[in-house]
């Protein structure tokens, strides 16, 4: 019962994240990139000598929070998705082939899935940064470059997994080849388990590239992503707590919810015994 | 009168929540007693596996929603229990080896990993050797070395043994065994049910027996419980429901065993399909394929004790003695 | 020159199958000396050795042994989802390993097989109508339309009605299922069908109508069947000619009457004792020879089965017997000769 209603208010939570991305912006009548100097650290509405006009408050160079922060999400979205798709498609062929053709070909991409887990994210993205300067592209191929391999070892185990099926040797005596087989029996079969990888994963993204956003090697500013708000307001962090604190309830807020929801995923697509219908 | 270790009171399973949605198991009751064997035999589909998962709530979440009666072992509603009074029930009291193997080993795991865990959650000390042991009861060869195998690796009979193995390992007050020897030949089939009696007798542990070998049936059970279209539909010590069945499908199914002491031609069938879940005939389920329905019959048949024990749901229990082959 | 009494208390056969007509024609499929040996840790495994059979159009020839023998792996040769390590298949005279990709494509629909697993051998998330017509579309040889009266018509061969076609499997209970995978295979009107334990998951009556089916099939169309189980009353029910093998390898061969009323080898003898009868009043069988289940990690010397041979002599453990043709058969066991037991 409870954790029907987590999962919901998780649920709940996120739709409102990803419309806020989509629309928010375009409902607020702050620009999220420019500020007024005389409004200046203003605390939100309901704090002391804070005014209806913003609601959140406003950072050090009088931009609206609430606006950055709307904006921020979309930013993050943006990030995950793109993310995702790159490492996701990558990770998922690398390792279907992988665990398909098995054999000297299988051990050395694995070799080259536990290089990529072991990668240091943060001195890449730092080393990157250095040498291209940070961007949003930047941020991007970093977090793909560690994130793929999950989407490698997963899809390698189902694919083991898929592989000994009698169904996949019932398609070979049929006369299917092996590309029809891995797209019309494979992928179809470890679908629903990548897609749990794709939505646990949006938390990890979400903190890394809040992560490297705070040290500067993430979307560059002015444009508003979470960590570089978070990072921009930790010198006021006790004079003017909100210019930091909000944006980082926003990070652990959609983090949490998206654990929540992957952990029900992965229960219901997962659920061990359950479910084979026998 | 000592309780039932396991009461099953009007389980009804339905496909969702819905009170009109198409139902499986169709007020299902039965008792077992400690140190019993309950033999459940009949149809394909007839909801023997969704019984026996019941038990333990393995059903899927469709199912499970729509799961009504009372399921009380050893006077606790399985029903209400928590998740994790229900773990300790399915580690320690309640075993169940699943019909599928493959869906109780996990394909990327050697057998001794998986072997090892069972036993480390069954409390055991010392797991290489418990895993040996429980490999080499249930008469896998080479032992050791089959530990570091891998599922694909076996042969269709040996992961059924494994399972088994992983099942027995946790000393189980209660075996649910869905049709454990179905892939094993004779002699080897022959001697996983002595090791069966063995641990039976060992510590008084009950089973629940899922099979439609009416060999089986006849070797290891104390009762049997015949199952039509998700009911029970005749019950009764294994001596009487073989020497006497009464009821019509039960005379038909034990008719259909071949034998190897002679090639009929055709083997006997049932005339008929059995009915499909969501189209399940009214009154009794089995009229329209029954030689001896009458028009009675399309009416809910009367539940009668014709001997003791031996219980029955038809209009007409047929009473001549059944010649077996 | 007794037999083994084991052999000796078998009732004699009550009714006989009509003898079928003789088959006609070349073999479709043929193993010759046919070897698999697995590399696994701890050494090399022999799962199957030197096995010689073939299939020909309208027969039906039963393959019996204990689990783990290498029937499953003997059928998943004869299917080219593996390669022999030793021996050759051959489809309709040739090597399978010299065919070319046409040639192929032709075996693949004359050959179709049933597994023994019904929950592995439906694919999760393909609707029945998919699964089945798989091996129809793959062939891209029928317009749509022909392929979608055909699922039907299989279907209803096996005896489901033409609505489970838009449903999953895992609707189904395993009985069901394997209903299904038999009407999959006879979707392509293969010559020869390559059944691993079709119905052991299934009830008894169930399990008699798939036999009835599979039975017309092979009178009716000549349908040659590869029948591998363990169960001997079921062979006795389907095959005309029953293969015994234990450990890999070929103990005995002979029709299907003579082999589950009078068997030559002490290994099958043993497994016609284990079998149980329906009958809770029956005398229990006395207790089939057990001993110590060989590995085929680890073989025993000589006769494979002498570590459980309650005729085992000497020899037993020296010499491996060769396959000798009897004039019921042939066996591989010391101590029988073409007169009979010794
Ligand atoms: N998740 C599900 N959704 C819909 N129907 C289901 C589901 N699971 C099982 N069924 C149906 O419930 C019926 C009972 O299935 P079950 O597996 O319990 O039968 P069974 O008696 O064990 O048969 P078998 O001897 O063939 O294993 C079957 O007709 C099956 O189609
Ligand atoms: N891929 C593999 N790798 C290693 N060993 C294997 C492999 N496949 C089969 N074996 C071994 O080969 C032997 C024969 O297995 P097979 O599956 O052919 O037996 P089977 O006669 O079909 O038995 P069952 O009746 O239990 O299905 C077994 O010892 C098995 O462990
Ligand atoms: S109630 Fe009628 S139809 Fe049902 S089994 Fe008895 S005689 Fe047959
Ligand atoms: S050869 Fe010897 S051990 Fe082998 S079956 Fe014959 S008598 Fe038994
Ligand atoms: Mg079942
Ligand atoms: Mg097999």
């Amino acid at each position: 019962m409870t954790r029907d209603l987590s999962f919901k208010l998780a649920l709940g939570l996120l739709v409102v994240f990803v419309l806020v991305a989509l629309f928010g912006p375009y409902l607020l009548e702050h620009d999220p990139l420019r500020g007024s100097l005389r409004a200046r650290l203003d605390p939100p509405a309901w704090a002391e000598g804070g005014s209806a006009e913003h609601l959140l408050g406003t950072d050090r160079l009088g931009r609206d929070v609430l606006a950055r922060i709307v904006q921020g999400a979309r930013i993050s979205l943006a990030v995950c998705l793109v993310v995702i798709a790159i490492a996701g498609s990558i990770g998922t062929a690398l390792g279907t082939f992988s665990g398909y053709v098995g054999g000297w070909v299988d051990r050395v991409l694995m070799r080259l899935v536990d290089l990529a887990l072991s990668l240091p994210v943060i001195l890449l993205a730092l080393l990157f940064a250095a040498v291209v300067g940070p961007s949003f592209l930047n941020i991007v191929i970093v977090i793909s470059m560690v994130l793929w391999s999950q989407y490698a070892r997963m899809s390698r185990g189902e694919t083991l997994r898929v592989k000994n099926e009698d169904y996949v040797d019932l398609a070979r005596t049929s006369g299917l080849g092996h590309v029809a087989i891995i797209f019309r029996h494979v992928l179809p079969n470890i679908a629903p388990s990548l897609i749990v990888v794709a939505t646990l994963q949006v938390g990890v993204v979400i903190v890394l590239e809040a992560s490297l956003s705070f040290l500067g090697v993430g979307v560059p500013p002015p444009n508003p992503s979470w960590g570089g708000m978070v990072a921009e307001g930790r010198s006021y962090i006790v004079t003017a707590w909100w210019v930091s604190a909000l944006p980082g309830i926003a990070i652990v807020l959609v983090v949490m919810a998206v654990n929540v929801v992957g952990d029900a995923l992965t229960d219901r697509i997962n659920p061990g015994l359950r479910g084979r219908g026998a | 009168m000592t309780e039932p270790l396991l009461s099953i009171r009007d389980l009804t399973v339905r496909v969702g929540k819905h009170p009109e949605a198409p139902s499986i198991l169709d007020r299902v009751s039965l008792d077992l007693m400690p140190g019993e064997t309950l033999g459940l035999v009949g149809e394909s589909g007839s909801g023997k596996s969704t019984l026996g998962m019941s038990v333990l709530r393995l059903n899927s979440p469709r199912l499970a929603a729509g799961t009504t009666g009372q399921i009380l072992w050893q006077g606790r509603d399985v029903q209400k229990m928590s998740a994790r009074q229900l773990r300790r029930i399915r580690g320690e009291e309640i075993s169940m080896i699943l019909q599928d193997p493959m869906a109780s080993l996990n394909p990327v795991q050697s057998i001794g990993v998986q072997l090892r865990e069972a036993l480390r959650r069954s409390g055991k000390r010392n797991l290489s050797a418990a895993a040996e042991a429980a490999l080499a009861e249930v008469n896998i060869p080479s032992p050791a070395d089959r530990l570091r195998a891998y599922p694909h690796q076996m042969s269709g009979g040996m992961r059924q043994r494994i399972v088994s193995a992983i099942g027995l390992a946790q000393d189980p007050n209660l075996l649910i065994c869905d049709e454990p020897t179905t892939a094993l030949d004779a002699t080897i089939q022959y001697q996983f049910l002595e090791l069966l009696a063995a641990l039976r007798a060992a510590h008084d542990m009950a089973m629940l027996f899922i099979t439609h070998d009416f060999g089986v049936v006849a070797r290891i059970c104390d009762r049997v419980a015949v199952m039509y279209a998700g009911r029970i539909v005749e019950t009764g010590p294994v001596a009487e429901i073989f020497a006497r069945p009464a009821h019509p499908y039960t005379r038909a199914l034990l008719a259909s065993v071949p034998s190897t002491r002679h090639a009929p031609r055709r083997l006997p069938v049932i005339e008929g399909q059995p009915p499909a879940v969501g189209n399940r005939p009214r009154g009794c389920p089995f009229h329209p394929r029954c030689a001896a329905a009458t028009d009675q019959c399309q009416s809910v048949p009367p539940r009668a004790e014709i001997r003791p024990g031996h219980v029955l749901d038809c209009w007409h229990p047929q009473e001549i003695a059944h010649d077996p082959a | 020159m007794t037999p083994p009494d084991r052999a000796l208390r078998v009732v004699p056969e009550r009714a006989e199958t009509p003898p079928r007509p003789a088959p006609s024609g070349p073999p479709i499929l043929e193993a010759r000396r046919l070897g698999r040996a697995f590399k696994v840790r701890g050494g090399l495994l022999h799962a199957l050795s030197n096995v010689t059979l073939s299939c020909a159009p309208g027969t039906s020839l039963g393959i019996v042994g204990e689990s783990g023998c290498g029937k499953t792996t003997l059928n998943r040769l004869l299917l080219a989802l593996d390669r022999p390590t030793s021996g050759e298949v051959m489809f309709r005279g040739k090597p399978l390993s010299d065919m070319s990709r046409a040639e192929m494509r032709v075996y693949r629909r004359a050959v179709q097989p049933v597994f023994q697993n019904p929950y592995s051998s439906l694919s999760p998330r393909m609707k029945v109508r998919r699964i089945i017509a798989e091996p129809l579309s793959a062939s891209r040889e029928m317009s749509r339309a022909g392929v979608r009266d055909r699922v039907i018509e299989v279907l209803e061969q096996v005896g489901l009605s033409a609505d489970v076609a838009d449903r999953l499997p895992s609707e189904f209970s395993g009985g069901q299922r394997q209903r299904i995978a038999i009407a999959r295979a006879l979707a392509s009107r293969p010559e020869l069908l390559l059944l691993d334990e079709p119905v052991s998951s299934q009830d008894i009556s169930i399990q008699a109508q798939i036999l009835n089916i599979l039975k017309d099939l092979q009178e009716d169309y000549g349908l040659a069947t590869l029948f591998v189980s363990h169960d001997l009353a079921t062979v006795r029910f389907m095959c005309d000619e029953v293969v015994v093998i234990y450990l890999g390898r070929v103990v005995e061969r002979g029709p299907a009457a003579r082999i589950c009323t009078t068997p030559d080898h002490p290994y099958t003898a043993a497994l016609l004792a284990a079998a149980l009868p329906a009958d809770p009043a029956a005398p229990a069988t006395d207790t089939p020879p057990m001993g110590e289940l060989p590995s085929p990690l680890s073989p025993p010397s000589g006769c494979a089965y002498h570590t459980r041979c309650p005729f085992a002599q000497e020899i037993c453990k020296q010499e491996r017997p060769v396959l000798k043709e009897t004039p019921r058969g042939e066996v591989a066991c010391h101590r029988v000769s073409a007169e009979g037991w010794s």
